[in-house]
């Protein structure tokens, strides 16, 4: 006989959300992948939440490189996220997650395409730019470094070379509480430690 | 090559960010030049790192995916962590065998006193997971004094047990098994009828009839 016992209550965040918890967002670079893996299996949703955070512009990112639609590759990121939950066992911790994201984004995005290429005449599912593997695996180690900077520096570059609308030099200082000319020592700065964790990656 | 020595040309990191970008002064940016055309290794290596580092940020610009993707997220996860708590608190309850009675079975070692076989019942229940002995010795107030150990296969549920004893409507009494897993149990109703005893992940249970069964021979 098999009894279920009640359910461990959670800790929970009431009412978070990305544009309101603007403290839990600067303390999310402290934790590890590995660390955020390990809250994950415990049932901490705020490790969830953190790990979501870091890793969504990846990922449907990954899925619009691919040739998808706003909505198709919004679908592709909650797939792929609950690709990761569901396989939280086997995901070893020392795991770079930027790039296990993106394989399974890709794969996902790949299989929406052949799906949605079936559905709709040939000229609506325009190609997108092929991507050499090799170029790939170049963008997502940028990306795995983008992450692991300190969260000053990760927004900064995000905002200087990774943001589609590319904001110009002044809404970014006014952004970030600087003056212009503070923006490009400390953009100095940034790529400099980017440039060394990217030297020291295995 | 290290981040920190500079280059021989004396050419800051930063303001070879900016010439890559083209926000140099004309008399800085010839500088740089300068130490280009030198083929100055610190310079080229740091150059050639900044245009890949601009052929990869521009390949694939950070999108932000809409807000209701990190919502949907975030109830999976909340559904997902419900259903693992559930699984991983899952319980194993066992009803133990009743393998050896006293008062049924002839006991096979030498007996010291006629009281000790009239007196005291003793009982084993058991399975592939563990054995429970009871002494049972009725009191003569009507009541009855258990003495037991718990003893199980694997130590893996080595921790403190918490033993009840149930009629069948209430629970009688509750205690807590020593570190060898012993316990005693005083004046137990005889309307008692189970034996429950509790670990973390780990219920046993042990049917009980305190009073001598029906039968035909005597208890000696």
């Amino acid at each position: 006989m098999i009894i279920h016992a009640r359910p461990l209550s959670l800790p929970r965040f009431a009412g978070e959300s990305v544009v309101d918890a603007p403290d839990l967002r600067m303390d999310e670079r402290r934790f590890l992948d590995s660390e955020l893996l390990i809250g994950c299996r415990e049932g901490r949703s705020e490790s969830w939440d953190v790990l979501v955070r870091r890793y969504e512009r990846l990922v449907y990112s990954v899925a619009m490189r691919t040739g998808l639609n706003a909505a198709d590759a919004a679908d592709v990121t909650q797939s792929t996220f609950i690709a990761l939950l569901e396989s939280l066992d086997s995901v070893r911790d020392e795991e770079k997650l930027s790039s296990w994201l993106a394989t399974v984004a890709r794969r996902q995005a790949w299989k929406m395409r052949r799906k949605t290429a079936n559905e709709l005449p040939q000229e609506e599912t325009p190609e997108p730019e092929p991507v050499e593997e090799t170029a790939w695996s170049d963008i997502l180690d940028l990306q795995q470094a983008l992450m692991d900077l300190d969260a000053p520096c990760r927004d900064l570059l995000t905002a200087l070379y990774f943001d589609p609308a590319q904001p110009s030099y002044v809404e970014i200082a006014e952004r970030f509480n600087r003056t212009v000319g503070g923006i490009g020592p400390m953009r100095g700065r940034c790529l400099k430690r980017m440039r060394t964790m990217l030297e020291h990656t295995p | 090559m290290t981040m920190t020595t500079p280059a021989p040309s004396g050419l800051p990191f930063t303001t070879l960010v900016d010439w890559t970008e083209g926000r140099l002064s004309t008399d800085r940016a010839d500088q740089v030049q300068a130490a280009v055309a030198a083929r100055d290794p610190e310079v080229l290596a740091s150059i050639a790192w900044l245009n890949h580092f601009h052929y990869n940020a521009s390949a694939m610009p950070l999108r932000v995916p809409p807000a209701s993707v990190g919502q949907r997220l975030r109830e999976h996860f909340a559904s997902y962590s419900s259903a693992r708590a559930t699984e991983d608190l899952e319980i194993k309850a066992i009803l133990l065998d009743l393998t050896f009675d006293s008062r049924v079975d002839r006991p096979l070692a030498a007996v010291r006193s006629a009281s000790s076989v009239s007196d005291t019942v003793h009982l084993a229940y058991g399975n592939d997971e563990a054995d429970v002995v009871l002494a049972v010795q009725p009191q003569t107030d009507g009541t009855f004094r258990i003495e037991g150990q718990v003893m199980l296969v694997e130590d893996a549920h080595a921790v403190a047990y918490k033993v009840s004893v149930a009629g069948p409507a209430e629970t009688l009494g509750t205690v807590q098994c020593d570190d060898l897993g012993r316990f005693t149990l005083e004046a137990v109703s005889a309307t008692a009828n189970r034996l429950t005893i509790c670990a973390d992940e780990l219920t046993l249970t042990c049917a009980l009839a305190l009073e001598a069964p029906e039968r035909g021979g005597g208890t000696g």
